[in-house]
């Protein structure tokens, strides 16, 4: 459909605790799904292993994971041990010849008509099939189009109409609820109104299921009898009872197994007679295709055996139980093998088939010149039989000739059953069983606003006993049962008073039918057609509890009211007393204003709780949590995966709070709750919470305690508060998940953390930024708060550490400056990095100064300046940018005198002025179609690009420009130089000088540098120099040449550069982080994009205007690594991954997430982060190179084999992961 | 109320650069209009939760740069749009006349199952200048709109709130519309992957 919901699918599996939407088959089939890691099957049975006989080809599962059964047969057939019991696989039970020949019929013979195919809907096939035409196609013989189906106006009539797609919850078949099956209408589906005339050879790729025998109605999913009944081609046929009789079923069942074979009793002693097949899908599944996790339960014939064939590449088959919170058993389906699904418990299970196997086609099918050989190279061909009807019930339908037979709608199209007479009496739907298991009285239908109209009623379930009961939801008014008599009434109070479960037997209860009387507003509806019910348990302001009914079909039930008051399951002491039950049962009932019991249910629930519990004994019902009052009965996975976030309990706040170290005097904490201080005695290392986690951050968490006594207090400390920080993080999202949809948070919190978020000012400031009433994925809401929770910790702890005895300096010292990346480091066996960075002492004129002799010339190195610069940034508070920058930027050479720098200086000046006056006053040029549309794009930008700095901010100077008498001609002169003129680019805000004369900066620099064209994100990378060069437009000009000389990449027209940066931060983080990678890919974010703007412009927007200066500056140096920016990127990832991993599954939640964290990310410690990253990096490279080179020794044949052996840490060697070119370039640092 | 999960609608809004697309964005979901806005970098959006016929439908509108050079990014964002919302500037001509190269540029990026009739909406936007300034009449727009299938038309103003709601609202509902639709016209090709036919997977076998 679309990649939303794509998308969604990729909540995340093993890594995250998200995954708890997950139902364990669907965990299952996700493993099996996915294209990463590659697949697995060293727990898929495959049972072609166990016969040496025969050489399975690749891929090949395992034979350990399960335990099987080898049935004594004529042939190889297994059953699995305790599991799936009436599950038989027959391996390689079609011959190679055989399967060569179903292939060819499936495709030529079975796919075409008559025999319904999914392409028939919304495409002409004609008579000869459309494997024919494609034949024909390929033969070159003809190259005829298969023309879409044209909606009729006759059969529009019939055709569903278009609306959203509703589930379909078919209600299972059986002999008594065939009727109503059989006569539902089931128009067909409404042809596609977009389809194309198409090639044959565009069609069978998309060829997905054709029917046959009796015709399977995918809207409905049950068989449209109304349809007739195709023939079961006589091969397969006798295939299907060749495989069922293979089987000696008494090796399978026996008669004491306790299975529940329904109203025939054990019906597989006759399966050698009574088995026929008489109804089918053959599946076509493309290499990518998958089926979800279902159960066939649309036969009548619930129990008999279902033979399925597979043809061509190989699959895996996952079988679970009657429920899909069952892990399911994987096993590995050949080409040729049979499996078997048959009796009361194998037939009801789940099943899928959550991969086809690329390349895994036994020689038979890919030898030879076929016709299907090509088409067969992508494809598994899945043939199943079932039995829709038991031997000898008969079946007529009587079909209406009017719409051409292709009607079930019409009023005569009728169907009859008859059945042959058996001993057993048969039962139908009016003679069933209606037992009553539960029901409350008092229950009223309100139609109108008046009290008087009140209806009170009984609400109940009833169960329709069959072999498969029916539970229905009925509600029934007073006046109908009392129209039944005192007999019926006293069934009613009966059931009401007892508190005996259904299952115990003694006291059944049945009851007349409950019946849908709309006019006395009496309902039954079977749960299953229940979609959700909406709850309101009863208030201060409105008394009584109610119920809301939706049903799937879209209809709304009459909304209940729960009057306990009246009811007697509530005036009664709990528990009932049985004796008085026939006794206190009145006939007929008191009138409906009977005085209110003095005695209210002694816990404070009510009637819809008590209903709502009964009716999670028949239906799985989940509590949506985003509208709290919505209970969705059994809802299909789209909805639990929407309506399902975990909860957790409110006092997650304190946890937080005592976590996160925030103390303060009025916090609501109780004392002994609070957060001891870091240094104080007896604190115990806690068990390390990473020590699952695989990153390279992380592995040096591991195990610190056993050098805990040699390695410093500080450390430890250290530690200690990291494993805070990020288990406050935790709790703070615990405490927001607490609240549905996370809107109404704000008012939740108690007061410490509302004025904690206040004081810093970041709370107000992303709320203000992303509307606070609006709705805000509920992820990314948590996950922001999680972050500011984790900051703020972090501050209090530094606050704290500052405040500790002078003993412990160092602890202050060593978390305030770098915070825990200090830890990071690779592997087990490096160094730890330490970052240089210094910025408290930026180097200041006196420094500057003195790098500098008499003549001009510099005492120090280019790379000791760069050093320093790096480390530690410029002074801004002088002019010493101004000086400094063109340095190292590289307008300035380094080794050379005053003198020397002054006459290039001069050539440079020349040089800006020979191309700006290219353009300037030269009207031919200026006004060039191509040069006015570059005129327009820098106009546009310009006058939006940081305009909160001094010289951009329109001068007072400027006259109103929104004045009626505003000179248009003098405004054009003063301010219009670089806009084409108000007329082309619109209404924009108003320019200034210093705005027009960066847009002459960025216009030369198009004539400059001629192939790239202004883009977008130039002026934000002109504007600052700008600034920092004091409004002089030549060392601007020329600073930004060589800012874009670093840059230019970025700006390619093609993006190449752009793509090429993502894809080495995309390695780089493979390298340093596999577990985010993986998260990455998971959620399809492994394209980078919310890094994009970080890269294309230096983090221009992230930062305040100082800080970018400051960043800048640093990473001209290029004094690691000439793409360090890529490090910051990382670094800046990182302080976010416990987040990113933890809450943001989807990649518009991390974009969403990445572009929010502008302006609220620290500039030193990330650079420090960096620092340390992009060592870490160097060792990581230098140790892969150091292994690839004993690797090499290792296969040269000398003796060193076994001393290799001995070595620690080989896991790492045995696996060395290929360093791409990207990343060694990132090892570069320094221009030419 | 029935048999559906909440439904997201994803709203891309294209136009030249400085036309307004974040103004109108933040108009509509902030009730906010900055003189302050920066040209737009990679992309970004915005979600807001409306009602259209009755249903409580999420809106993310997403919001790109201008300049045509970061198209080619732009089909990670354009993937799964259920509307298009061209914008221009009314008091710029070529901002109009570049709504044919958004248009084609969208649907050759997004390819919709039935591009004929994906839904767009244009906005002509700040119509809050003086009208002297203005270079596109109402008649041309409403030309061009009515000769690309009748896409609706809007003439707003980010600054002044003008039409703002009303134009997105039909935006909401026609994106509405489309996911509807989408929902149903893949089915000439039943493909058996689940996240796109969850309902026909209960009958097949193996």
């Amino acid at each position: 459909m679309n990649s939303k919901k794509a998308r969604r699918q990729y909540l995340n599996s093993i890594h995250n605790t998200i995954d708890r939407d997950w139902t364990p088959f669907r965990a299952v089939e996700k493993r099996f799904k996915a294209r990463f890691p590659p697949l697995d099957l060293s727990d898929v049975l495959d049972l072609a292993l166990v016969d040496d006989s025969s050489t399975p080809s690749s891929p090949k599962g395992c034979i350990n994971n399960l335990a099987y059964r080898k049935l004594q047969s004529d042939v190889s057939a297994y059953t699995l041990v305790d599991r799936h019991q009436g599950l038989v696989i027959l391996p390689g039970f079609i011959s190679p010849a055989l399967q060569r020949g179903l292939i060819k019929w499936t495709l030529s013979e079975h796919a075409r008509p008559p025999n319904d195919t999914n392409l028939d809907t919304h495409y002409i096939i004609p008579e000869e099939g459309l494997w024919s035409l494609y034949q024909q196609e390929r033969s070159g013989k003809s190259s005829e189009m298969v023309q879409p189906r044209i909606i009729g106006s006759e059969d529009e009539i019939l055709r569903e109409q278009p609306g959203p797609r509703q589930l379909i919850n078919n209600t299972p078949a059986s002999p008594e609820t065939f009727q109503e099956i059989s006569v539902a209408p089931k128009p067909p589906v409404a042809p596609s109104t977009t389809a194309q005339p198409a090639l044959p050879s565009t069609l069978v790729p998309k060829l997905r299921w054709a029917n046959i025998g009796w015709s399977y109605h995918w809207g409905s999913k049950q068989y449209d009898f109304a349809k007739g009944k195709g023939t079961i081609d006589p091969t397969l046929a006798n295939i299907c009872h060749r495989a069922v009789q293979a089987v000696d079923w008494s090796q399978i069942y026996s008669d004491d197994d306790g299975l529940d074979w329904g109203e025939n009793g054990p019906e597989w002693r006759s399966w050698r007679d009574s088995y026929e097949p008489d109804a089918g899908i053959v599946n076509f599944y493309q290499l990518r295709d998958t089926l979800m996790a279902h159960v066939d339960r649309s036969e009548v014939c619930a129990t008999s055996p279902l033979v399925s064939i597979s043809l061509g590449h190989a699959a895996i088959f996952l079988i679970g139980d009657s429920t899909r919170d069952t892990k399911p058993d994987a096993i590995l389906l050949r080409s040729g093998d049979v499996v078997i699904m048959s009796g009361p418990v194998c037939r009801r299970a789940y099943h899928g088939v959550p991969r086809i196997i690329e390349d895994s086609l036994p020689p038979h099918l890919v030898e030879g010149d076929d016709e299907w050989k090509e088409y067969m190279s992508t494809t598994r061909i899945n043939v199943n039989v079932r039995q829709v009807f038991p031997k000898g019930f008969r079946f007529e339908a009587v079909r209406s000739s009017s719409f051409g037979g292709l009607s079930t709608l019409s009023s005569d199209s009728m169907v009859e059953i008859k059945r042959t007479p058996e001993p057993s009496s048969p039962t139908s739907v009016e003679d069933a069983k209606h037992r009553l298991v539960y029901t409350k009285s008092k229950v009223y239908v309100n139609p109108t606003a008046y009290a008087r109209d009140n209806v009170p009623g009984f609400i109940a379930i009833v169960k329709r006993e069959a072999v498969n009961p029916t539970y229905l939801l009925a509600w029934l008014p007073e006046q109908l049962v009392n129209e039944k008599g005192a007999a019926e009434w006293d069934k009613f109070t009966k059931i009401e008073e007892s508190t005996i479960l259904e299952e115990e037997d003694e006291d059944v209860v049945f009851i007349d039918p409950p019946t849908q009387r709309p006019e006395s507003y009496a309902f039954s509806v079977p749960l299953t057609s229940i979609y959700s019910l909406i709850v309101h348990p009863p208030t201060l302001s409105s008394w009584y509890g109610s119920v809301g009914i939706n049903l799937i079909n879209g209809d709304t039930l009459p909304t209940l009211h729960f009057h306990d008051d009246e009811s007697r399951s509530f005036t009664l002491p709990s528990p009932p007393a049985p004796k008085r039950r026939s006794a206190v049962t009145s006939y007929p009932p008191p009138p409906s204003a009977s005085p209110p019991a003095t005695s209210p249910h002694p816990n404070n629930s009510w009637g819809g709780d008590h209903l709502l519990a009964r009716l999670r004994s028949y239906a799985h019902i989940l509590r949506s949590t985003l509208q709290p009052s919505l209970f969705l009965v059994d809802p299909s996975r789209a909805d639990i995966e929407a309506h399902s976030t975990q909860l957790f309990a409110d006092d997650a706040v304190d946890d937080i709070l005592a976590q996160s170290s925030f103390v303060n005097s009025h916090s609501p904490i109780p004392a002994h709750r609070r957060p001891r201080p870091l240094s104080s005695p007896g604190i115990g290392l806690s068990p390390n919470p990473y020590s699952h986690r695989s990153s390279v951050l992380h592995r040096s968490l591991a195990s610190p305690t056993s050098n805990a006594q040699s390695s410093s207090q500080a450390r430890t400390a250290l530690l200690q508060s990291f494993s805070n920080i990020t288990r406050a993080t935790r709790h703070a999202a615990q405490n927001i998940l607490s609240h549905p949809l996370a809107k109404p948070i704000i008012p939740h919190l108690p007061d410490p953390v509302r004025s904690l978020v206040n004081a810093n000012g970041e709370w107000s400031s992303w709320v203000d930024k992303s509307g606070v009433g609006e709705f805000e994925s509920a992820r990314v809401y948590l996950a922001r708060w999680a972050r500011i929770v984790a900051e703020e910790g972090e501050r209090a702890r530094r606050r704290e550490a500052q405040t500790l005895p002078s003993t412990s300096a160092g602890v202050a010292e060593e978390s305030s400056s770098l915070g825990v990346f200090e830890l990071l480091h690779s592997t087990a066996n490096l160094p730890t990095p330490k970052a240089s960075r210094d910025p408290q002492h930026p180097i200041d004129e006196k420094t500057w100064a003195s790098w500098f002799g008499k003549d001009g010339r510099p005492t120090v190195s280019f790379e000791h300046a760069k050093r320093e610069i790096f480390r530690r940034g410029i002074d801004s508070s002088a002019t010493l940018r101004q000086r400094i920058w063109p340095f190292i930027l590289g307008v300035l050479d380094w080794e050379s005198t005053d003198a020397e720098r002054t006459a290039k200086w001069e050539a440079k000046r020349q040089i800006y002025q020979t191309t700006k006056d290219e353009w300037c006053g030269v009207p031919e040029v200026f006004e060039r179609q191509d040069i006015q549309e570059e005129r327009h794009r820098i106009d546009v930008d310009c006058r939006r690009t940081d305009r909160n700095q001094p010289l951009f901010a329109t001068p007072d100077s400027t006259p109103s420009h929104d004045g009626p008498e505003w000179d248009e001609k003098e405004r054009a002169k003063r301010y219009s130089v670089i806009s084409p003129g108000l007329s082309d680019i619109g209404a924009q805000s108003p320019t200034n000088e210093h705005i027009d004369r960066l847009a002459g900066i960025l216009l030369t620099y198009n004539f400059y540098e001629k192939e790239l064209g202004y883009v977008q994100g130039m002026s934000d990378m002109c504007a600052p120099i700008y600034v920092v060069m004091a409004a002089d437009e030549e060392l601007t000009f020329w600073c930004f040449v060589e800012f874009m000389d670093r840059m230019k990449q970025n700006f390619l027209r093609d993006q190449s550069g752009m793509k090429k940066q993502l894809l080495t931060l995309q390695q780089l983080i493979e390298v340093m982080d596999p577990e985010l990678y993986r998260h990455l890919e998971k959620t399809d974010g492994l394209n980078l994009f919310f890094c994009f703007r970080w890269v294309l412009i230096a983090f221009k927007r992230e930062f305040p205007f100082e800080d970018v200066l400051r960043l800048w500056e640093v990473l001209w140096t290029d004094y690691y690594s000439n793409g360090f920016v890529l490090f910051v990127a990382l670094a800046v990832l990182e302080s976010h991954r416990d987040v990113i991993l933890r809450y943001l599954v989807e990649f518009d939640e991390i974009l969403k997430y990445c572009n929010e964290l502008s302006m609220t990310i620290e500039l030193d410690s990330t650079l420090a982060q960096a620092e340390v990253l992009f060592l870490s990096f160097s060792q990581i490279v230098a140790d892969i190179d150091r292994r690839h080179a004993e690797n090499l020794q290792a296969v040269a044949p000398t003796n060193n084999l076994r001393r290799r052996g001995s070595r620690g840490g080989t896991d790492i060697a045995l696996n060395i992961p290929p360093l791409s070119e990207n990343l060694r370039d990132l090892l570069k640092a320094g221009r030419e | 109320m029935s048999g559906m999960g909440r439904v997201l609608l994803k709203v891309i809004i294209l136009g030249d650069s400085g036309v307004g697309k974040t103004s109108l964005m933040n108009q509509y979901v902030n009730k906010r209009f900055s003189n302050q806005y920066k040209a737009t970098i990679g992309a970004d959006f915005l979600t807001k939760e409306v009602m259209v016929d009755d249903r409580l439908v999420t809106m993310q509108l997403w919001d790109t740069a201008g300049q045509e050079r970061f198209q080619s990014l732009g089909v990670a964002f354009y993937r799964g749009a259920d509307c298009c919302v061209l914008v221009y500037d009314v008091n710029s001509a070529k901002s109009f006349e570049t709504l044919d190269s958004w248009r084609d540029e969208f649907l050759i990026q997004a390819s919709p199952h039935d591009p004929e009739n994906f839904p767009f909406v244009v906005l002509g936007n700040k119509i809050d200048v003086e009208e002297n300034k203005r270079q596109v009449t109402q008649k041309r727009a409403m030309t061009w709109c009515q000769s690309k299938g009748n896409i609706p038309y809007f003439e707003t103003s980010a600054k002044e709130a003008i039409n703002v709601e009303q134009a997105f609202q039909t935006v909401a509902k026609n994106a509405l519309q489309q996911e509807q639709e989408e929902s149903l016209s893949d089915i000439p090709v039943v493909d058996l992957n689940p996240p796109s036919n969850k309902s026909l997977s209960d009958s097949c076998n193996c």
